[in-house]
């Protein structure tokens, strides 16, 4: 499952803050605990030093230097401290009373960690003199502040963590936003508004970089665009000239009297062909337009059983060299909103194709049906088969699929029929086809009930 | 007539001029709107055959500077039949008649004839009446001589086209572009079928036709049969 962008990064940015805090301890607590006791250990070296020059200031007296010290000897602030005093035959001179439970031997000179009264304690022991002192103290401040770091990460782990995904989500949608307002433009810019265009952010980002890059972008294609519409568009505008010169001609040519019959039958087959290539040009015209976004349609409250009688009748006259048999169910009216010359191409279309790719002695279904606020015109029709690897490139333009590669026709037909019921909100679609029918359905937008 | 034909394709111009002097018009050309304007303003022709696309100034521009002038010369646009806008199909730009190029040569030459009232103009009202034969055009009905006649559609709208014009001849092809609006898939003889049907229908039996083939040319329905 996929999170909107804005959560992957906020719980993303949780996680790595999690793990830092995680890790941080590990990093800090030895780093603090080896700061704190060499703190500790240079304050118990001046307070040895302290002790020495008592002792220094002692022997100076005269005071034999091997009778014990009482407690009074030790500096008040320092009574609290485990102390141990002796001189350089090794006899002791002075133990303080909370020096207990820890063998009282002569300690060498140096720093060591040791257990006095089951607690950690850091003792040094220093040589002046001829004086040896063992001065320690409890590790328990060190160890405490230990236990509190550890404390203090394990109770921020959650919050830290909550706030960062809540702050980073805040984050990323703010940074998020461009994106999305570029999404909507995006979704604007189309045939009908090729003008559109990405906001540009004032903010010299990656985001005002990514929409200009863009817009360059959209501004290529809708050149391209509109290049090769213009290109159909002027194209067939452009023959039309000629067309009619033909055609003019022609036609005057085959009103001379001087004719015989076979120059006349040929001048009225070369004045076809020129009818053919008028109906290709404004074919190939109604495709450009339909590509640019303003195909004319006029749609209107239409009866389309009338049309579809009309149909009929073509498909019958066409159809009666191979004695194709046409079968009809239409119900009295049945009014659809449509653009009744548009429509009426359709339907010739459709027609032509249900005759032309029929076989001898075949047959032809028409019916139509109400579904939802459409009305779908099926029409069926005995023939090959068309496979499925074909049944959407039926509707591409100049493609007759492989069944009808010898056929009469320029393959734009279904490609129009489409355009043009599309154009309407409706569609055509190959229903069905095996070895029995071709079925194709127009579905077109019923005339909405009045309100 | 005298008639201006305004085309700045020059073999356009040349072929139509040629039709019409055969046809007993007195013709002069002209190849832009500002040249037009001027010899319309300047001379009387009984029509205009203005193309719509001109160099200078164009078909609608002028007819607007015709109108707005008070100049009432008759006049029939040549347009683009993606171009038949509401304004030139409804002739609210002032035209009489329009004309989507390409045009068969025969259907511009009966335009003319309407419009200079050599023929008379088609029958418009609902019911048109030619001979003994009735049709009512909202109701979809034929009747000969009293007797209903059952027509399709398509053969509905032939007769409704030679019953409009009687006397008229129409060319296969232009009774292809009048019912089918465009190029048939398949040949003219869809059109030879469809009046076969409708010759087999209106006879009734009786040695006669109503719908007449004119070799070569067209078909033509006369107001009395002939034989």
């Amino acid at each position: 499952m996929r999170f909107p962008l804005k959560f992957q990064v906020g719980l993303y940015a949780a996680i790595v803050s999690a793990i830092a805090l995680a890790i941080m301890p590990t990093i800090i607590r030895p780093f603090i605990y080896h700061q704190q006791l060499s703190e500790l250990d240079s304050e118990l070296k001046l307070n040895a030093e302290d002790i020495f020059e008592d002792l220094i200031a002692r022997s100076a007296k005269g005071i034999d230097a091997r009778r014990p010290l009482t407690r009074d000897f030790i500096p008040q602030y320092l009574k609290l401290r485990f102390i141990r005093i002796w001189n350089s035959d090794g006899s002791e001179i002075y133990r303080s009373s909370n020096w207990k439970d820890f063998e009282p031997r002569n300690l060498p000179p140096g720093l060591k960690t040791v257990v006095i009264l089951g607690r950690n304690c850091r003792v040094a022991t220093l040589e002046k003199d001829n004086f040896w002192i063992s001065i320690g103290t409890k590790l328990g401040t060190i160890e405490g502040m230990q236990t509190d770091l550890n404390f203090a990460f394990t109770v921020a782990l959650p919050i830290v963590s909550v706030l960062v995904l809540a702050g980073a989500i805040w984050v990323a949608r703010r940074a998020l936003r461009p994106i999305a307002d570029m999404t909507a433009a995006a979704e604007r810019i189309s045939v009908k508004h090729p003008k559109e265009r990405l906001p540009v952010p004032d903010t010299s980002d990656e985001i005002e970089r990514l929409s200009r890059v863009l817009n360059a972008s959209f501004d290529r294609l809708e050149m391209a665009y509109s290049a090769s519409e213009r290109f159909s568009s002027a194209a067939s505008h452009q023959l039309k000239t000629p067309l009619t010169i033909l055609r003019a001609g022609l036609s005057e040519l085959r009103g001379c009297d001087y004719l015989q019959p076979a120059e006349r039958e040929t001048v009225e087959s070369l004045l076809q062909q020129t009818r053919r290539l008028t109906t290709m040009c404004e074919d190939l015209l109604l495709l450009a337009q339909a590509d640019a976004g303003h195909l004319d349609i006029r749609p209107e409250a239409l009866d389309i059983v009338p049309a579809l009688r009309s149909a009929v009748d073509d498909m019958e006259v066409l159809g009666i060299n191979q004695n194709i048999k046409i079968q009809h169910d239409f119900p009295p009216t049945l009014v659809v909103t449509a653009d009744p010359r548009r429509i009426a191409i359709v339907l010739q279309n459709l027609g032509e194709n249900a005759v032309k790719y029929n076989r001898r002695d075949g047959s032809i279904r028409i019916s139509i049906r109400e579904e939802k606020e459409r009305a779908i015109i099926s029409i069926a029709s005995t023939g090959p088969c068309i496979v499925p690897e074909d049944a959407e490139r039926i509707f591409e333009r100049f493609n007759r699929g492989a069944t009808g590669e010898n056929l009469k026709g320029h393959g734009l037909g279904l490609s129009i029929a489409r355009e043009l019921a599309r154009a309407h909100g409706g569609d055509l679609r190959l229903a069905r086809s095996d070895e029995n029918w071709t079925e194709f359905e127009l579905v077109l937008p019923l005339v909405p009930p009045l309100t | 007539m005298r008639i201006l034909v305004v085309e700045d394709e020059e073999k356009i111009a040349i072929l139509i001029s040629r039709a019409l002097q055969k046809a007993g018009h007195s013709v002069e050309t002209r190849s832009d709107g500002a040249l037009a304007l001027s010899a319309i303003m300047g001379n009387h022709f009984d029509l205009v055959i203005l193309d719509v696309n001109l160099p200078v100034m164009d078909g609608f521009a002028v007819l607007q500077k015709l109108r707005e002038a008070r100049n009432h010369t008759r006049v029939l646009l040549l347009t683009a039949r993606d171009s038949v806008s509401d304004r030139v199909s409804g002739l609210r730009s002032g035209a009489d008649d329009y004309l989507t190029k390409p045009f068969a040569m025969e259907e511009l030459m009966a335009r003319i004839d309407v419009i200079g009232r050599r023929a008379p103009s088609p029958n418009q009202g609902d019911i048109i009446d030619v001979g003994d034969l009735r049709m009512d055009i909202r109701k979809h009905r034929v009747t000969r001589a009293g007797a209903l006649v059952d027509l399709s559609p398509r053969e509905f709208e032939l007769l409704q086209i030679f019953m409009q014009e009687p006397g008229r001849t129409f060319t296969r092809e232009e009774i292809c572009e009048r019912i089918w609006e465009r190029e048939h898939e398949y040949d003219t003889r869809t059109v030879e079928i469809f009046i076969m049907r409708l010759r087999k229908k209106l006879s009734d039996g009786r040695d006669e036709t109503l719908i007449e083939t004119i070799r070569g040319v067209g078909y033509v329905l006369h107001r009395v049969p002939g034989h």
